[in-house]
Order: C-alpha cells, then sequence, then structure tokens
C-alpha cells in the first residue's frame, strides 16, 4: 500500500521534503561515490604495479 | 651532589632487586624516574605553571564576575588539569626512549607493564599531584564555594592517575614519532571524556549541594579499571616503539 | 577448521575467495538498497509524533549502526593480526577505519539534519550526536596513527593496540554521555517510541540495517582486495596478476 497519493505529496512529505530528500541524497551520494572509490583502487594500484615492475626489469637487465 | 649519587643507588638496587618479587622492583623503578625527576624540576613546575596560567585566562576571557566565574569553574579546573597532564607526559618517556634507557631496562628484563605502571605513578607523583595541591587556591580565585573545592580536590585525586594511566599508554604509542606530541593529543583527548564528564560533574554538584557519591564512584571504578589494564596495553605499545 | 583458518591468512587465498564474493554482495548490496528505499519512502506511514522526518531515521540508525560495527570489526581483526602476526587480520583492520569514519559522518549529518525540523535547530548535543562525534574523533586518531609510522608492521600493531583500547572505551564513553546527557537535558524526544513502532516502519529499518551492512563488506572486500596487492607486490602471483591482465 504506497502511502502518498500524489506524487507532489511524495516530493513535499508533509513540509519536510528538504529535509528528508537533503539527507538520501547525502548519504547515497557518498555511498556511490565511496563504492566506487574503492572499486577503482584495485585498478589503480595495478596501474601502478605495472609500472613498477616494468621499472625493475629495467633495472634487472641495466645490471646483468 | 647528592642526584647524581641517588641514581647510581637506584640501578644497584633494580639489580639487586631483578631476582626478587615484582614488588620491590616497581618501588625501585619509582624511584629511578623520581631521581630523574628531581634532577631537572621542570616535570612539576612547567605543568603546574601551565595549569594556573590557563586557568588565569578564563575570567579574562569569559568574565569576572564571581557568580559565572563559579559556574564554570568546575569545567576550566578540570580541562586545565586534563591538559597540563598530557603536556607533562613527554618528560617521562621521550629522553629514556631516545637515549635508550627503556630498551636496557627491556633487556634487563623489567616487565614493560611494570615500567609503564612506574612511570605512570611517578608521572602522577611529579604533575598530577601537584596540581591538585593547587586546586584550592584556583577554586578560590574561581569563588568556589567549600564543599565545591573539598569534592574538586578529591575528584582530582581519584581522576589524574587515570589521566596519566591513559596518558601513558597514547605517549608508548607515538614514543619516537615526529608529530608525537600533536598526535598524542589527538589520540588520547577522546579518551579522556568519561573522566572529564564525572570529574567536573561531582564538582557541580558538590557546589549546588547535591550527592556526588556516585560520580566519585565511578571515578573509582575507572581508577581500578585503568591501573588493571593500562600498563599492559602501554607495555604492548612500548615494545612495538623500541622494536 | 584450521586448514581453513591458514587459509584466511593467506593474501593470495583470500584475494581469490573476495574475487569469487563480490559479485554476489554487489548484487545483494543494490538490490536490497532499492528494497529499504521503496520501503522506507513509499510503503511506510509517517510516524504519529515525528510525521515524515522518521524517515530520515531508516538511514540515520543504520549508519549509526554501521559506525560501529566497523569499529568493532577493526578492534578485533587488528587484536587478532596483533596476537598471531597475521598480515591478512591487519588488513583487514586497516581497511575498515576510513569506512567506519565515512559512516561515524554519515551518522552525524543525517542526524543533523533531523534535528532541524524535530528540535529547531542543527545541532543540539544530544547523546547519540555526540558520541557518534567522539567514535569519528577516534577513527581520525586511528588513520593518523596508522599514517604516522613509517615502517608498515609496527604501524599495523601500532594502530591494533590502540584500536582495542578504543573498544574498551567506547562502552565507558557511550555510557558517560548517556549518563551527562539526561542530566543536563532531562527526556528529550526519544527517537523511536519504540513499543508504538508500526511493522512497516520496522521493516524498513531492518532492511536498510541489513543493506548499510552489506555494502559494508562490499566496499571493505574491495578496499582489501587493493590494499593486499600493494603490500603483495614482491610476490610472484601478484605479479602474475597484474602482467597477466595487460597482456
Amino acid at each position: 500500500m504506497m502511502y502518498f497519493e500524489t506524487f507532489e505529496s511524495f516530493i513535499e512529505m508533509g513540509g519536510h521534503g528538504l529535509y528528508i530528500w537533503l539527507c538520501y541524497g547525502i548519504v547515497s551520494f557518498s555511498l556511490i561515490g565511496y563504492y566506487f572509490i574503492s572499486a577503482k583502487s584495485t585498478a589503480k594500484a595495478k596501474q601502478e604495479l605495472k609500472r613498477f615492475y616494468a621499472r625493475l626489469d629495467a633495472q634487472n637487465q641495466v645490471n646483468e | 651532589m647528592s642526584d647524581s649519587n641517588n641514581s647510581t643507588n637506584v640501578h644497584s638496587n633494580i639489580d639487586d632487586s631483578k631476582n626478587e618479587n615484582g614488588k620491590s622492583q616497581l618501588v625501585s623503578l619509582i624511584k629511578r624516574e623520581m631521581a630523574v625527576v628531581m634532577r631537572s624540576q621542570s616535570e612539576f613546575v612547567y605543568p603546574l605553571a601551565f595549569f594556573v596560567i590557563v586557568t588565569s585566562l578564563f575570567p579574562l576571557a569569559v568574565t569576572p564576575d564571581p557568580v559565572q566565574l563559579a559556574f564554570i569553574a568546575p569545567g576550566v579546573l578540570w580541562v586545565a588539569v586534563l591538559l597540563s597532564v598530557l603536556m607533562s607526559l613527554n618528560n617521562f618517556y621521550q629522553a629514556d626512549f631516545e637515549e635508550g634507557g627503556l630498551e636496557q631496562l627491556l633487556v634487563c628484563g623489567v616487565a614493560g607493564h611494570q615500567i609503564v605502571l612506574a612511570k605512570s605513578i611517578a608521572n602522577w607523583l611529579a604533575s598530577g599531584l601537584p596540581l591538585v595541591i593547587v586546586t584550592p587556591l584556583i577554586g578560590y580565585l574561581f569563588n568556589l564555594d567549600p564543599q565545591g573545592i573539598k569534592i574538586a580536590v578529591v575528584s582530582l585525586l581519584i581522576g589524574t592517575p587515570v589521566l596519566s594511566l591513559i596518558g601513558s599508554i597514547g605517549m608508548c604509542l607515538t614514543l619516537g614519532l615526529r608529530n608525537g606530541g600533536v598526535l598524542l593529543t589527538l589520540l588520547v583527548l577522546p579518551l579522556f571524556i568519561p573522566v572529564l564528564i564525572f570529574g567536573s560533574s561531582a564538582v557541580q554538584a558538590a557546589s549546588s549541594g547535591l550527592d556526588y557519591s556516585g560520580q566519585l564512584a565511578i571515578l573509582l571504578a575507572l581508577l581500578i579499571l585503568s591501573l588493571l589494564l593500562a600498563p599492559f596495553a602501554g607495555s604492548a605499545a612500548m615494545k612495538i616503539s623500541i622494536d | 577448521m584450521w586448514i581453513w583458518f591458514y587459509q584466511m591468512a593467506s593474501p593470495k587465498w583470500f584475494y581469490q575467495f573476495t574475487d569469487k564474493l563480490l559479485p554476489w554482495f554487489r548484487g545483494s548490496t543494490l538490490v536490497l538498497m532499492l528494497i529499504g528505499l521503496a520501503l522506507g519512502l513509499l510503503f511506510s506511514p509517517a510516524d504519529y509524533q515525528q510525521g515524515n522526518t522518521v524517515r530520515i531515521m531508516y538511514i540515520h540508525v543504520p549508519a549509526a549502526f554501521l559506525s560501529m560495527f566497523a569499529y568493532v570489526v577493526m578492534a578485533i581483526s587488528g587484536a587478532i593480526g596483533f596476537v598471531w602476526r597475521i598480515k591478512m587480520a591487519h588488513i583487514v583492520s586497516v581497511s575498515c577505519a576510513p569506512i567506519g569514519a565515512i559512516f561515524t559522518l554519515l551518522a552525524l549529518i543525517t542526524g543533523a539534519i533531523w534535528g532541524k525540523p524535530t528540535w529547531g535547530t542543527y545541532w543540539e548535543w544530544d547523546a547519540r550526536l555526540t558520541s557518534e562525534l567522539i567514535l569519528f574523533f577516534l577513527y581520525i586518531g586511528f588513520m593518523a596513527l596508522h599514517n604516522a609510522f613509517d615502517d608498515r608492521t609496527s604501524a599495523d600493531r601500532a594502530s591494533a593496540v590502540l584500536a582495542l583500547v578504543g573498544l574498551v572505551n567506547i562502552p565507558i564513553i557511550h555510557f558517560s554521555v548517556e549518563w551527562w546527557n539526561t542530566l543536563h537535558q532531562g527526556a528529550t524526544i526519544s527517537k523511536f517510541e519504540k513499543p508504538s513502532m508500526d511493522a512497516d516502519m520496522l521493516k524498513a529499518l531492518l532492511v536498510f540495517i541489513v543493506a548499510f551492512q552489506v555494502y559494508f563488506f562490499t566496499v571493505l572486500m574491495q578496499r582489501i582486495k587493493s590494499e593486499i596487492i600493494k603490500r603483495e607486490k614482491m610476490t610472484g602471483w601478484v605479479k602474475k596478476l597484474v602482467e597477466g591482465k595487460a597482456s
């Protein structure tokens, strides 16, 4: 059973719409944002390591 | 002259007591700390001066009105004590750590928790106790009533050892770090909050004629808990820094 | 049992294990969050006392719960790492800290926004908000201490000790703040009138708590993965993993 009857009342939320939507907005934004940051961090670490291994290999060749 | 004699005696005491029970070892460790304190005196002069100066800023910053001063006195006293204890800790650990004294004690087989306990007790004797002793004077300057002053002294007497013990954990964690001082404040002040709440509330209750025994009982419980746990946490932290 | 325990402690095994688990966790986070949003915003009634602002509670309470849950996970895995010198446990412990700090911050922000229509001010020295603020300080201290060391092993061990000291302290801090609050403010509006709570409201809250928890484990695993390959860069399997993807 849907609580709100019209779309306007859903947005307004009995006059407290601003606060409620602000809260849900901040939380969704942060959680989604941090999800992608943490997902990307593995890929970023892999990129860095690739360069690191390339440098290491080059150094080893020079030493040989 | 007499100071240096004192410290050599202490060292031989530690060697003698190695095979005896832990209690006499603890006493000789405390004597060792106190010998260091007596040599420079800055350990109890600086925190005391800090305490007096910080508290005397409040009438200038807030108001000289006696009624309002009496109202803010418990909080001001406790916050100033928190900060002075925090400041005083550095002298007890940093030099000893850098000169290798701590490492030597550990190598000699002295238990880490005994060192931390001894340092906390010495820190309290040298820095905490003087603060308690000048508290009646500061309380009087803040127009705190006699009952409030009495309970301020009692609550500080129970509370300051807790601060020394918890502060010791933070100090052991930050030994040898570059920005140790600021980091210490960051780590330790949140852990001081319960002591602050019950300590200042006991003084507030006493000065408004209410029952304060509950707050003092909780402070006592905090003291027992920190006596049991803090030396071990501090010892674990100290060993990490020395490794 | 012990074989499983030893496997858990191996970063390589853990990496592959989380790789297998992650798709399931990602999927269920999404589904649970959507169900929670629907229940919280559409299919639950307004509170008779708080009106629609009660909907903020459906995300505030889970955020506050997760902020403490993350601290417990952080401290316990730190303790395991400290006692048995398990690298993997320290990786888990260190990866928890920023996630827990984010949940703490979100609990503070949503609590403050909820306060505006309820108390008429964004900040009230209310017991739960004050405790969250102190918890935030504890997280900052943990991360600052871990960053302050040059040597990673010392950093891990020292911050594990700090997390354990904090874990012993949190109930005491919580109790003292509650006590201080009742002393100074008398009874403020408690956030949930428990006996009168509607079944639909409870459902929305519970779904969000589970959703936040699954989200926490998803993000935790992603952070752990990147932490593992950074720390294990001198091992053969990481080299193979990184260079294998390239070719």
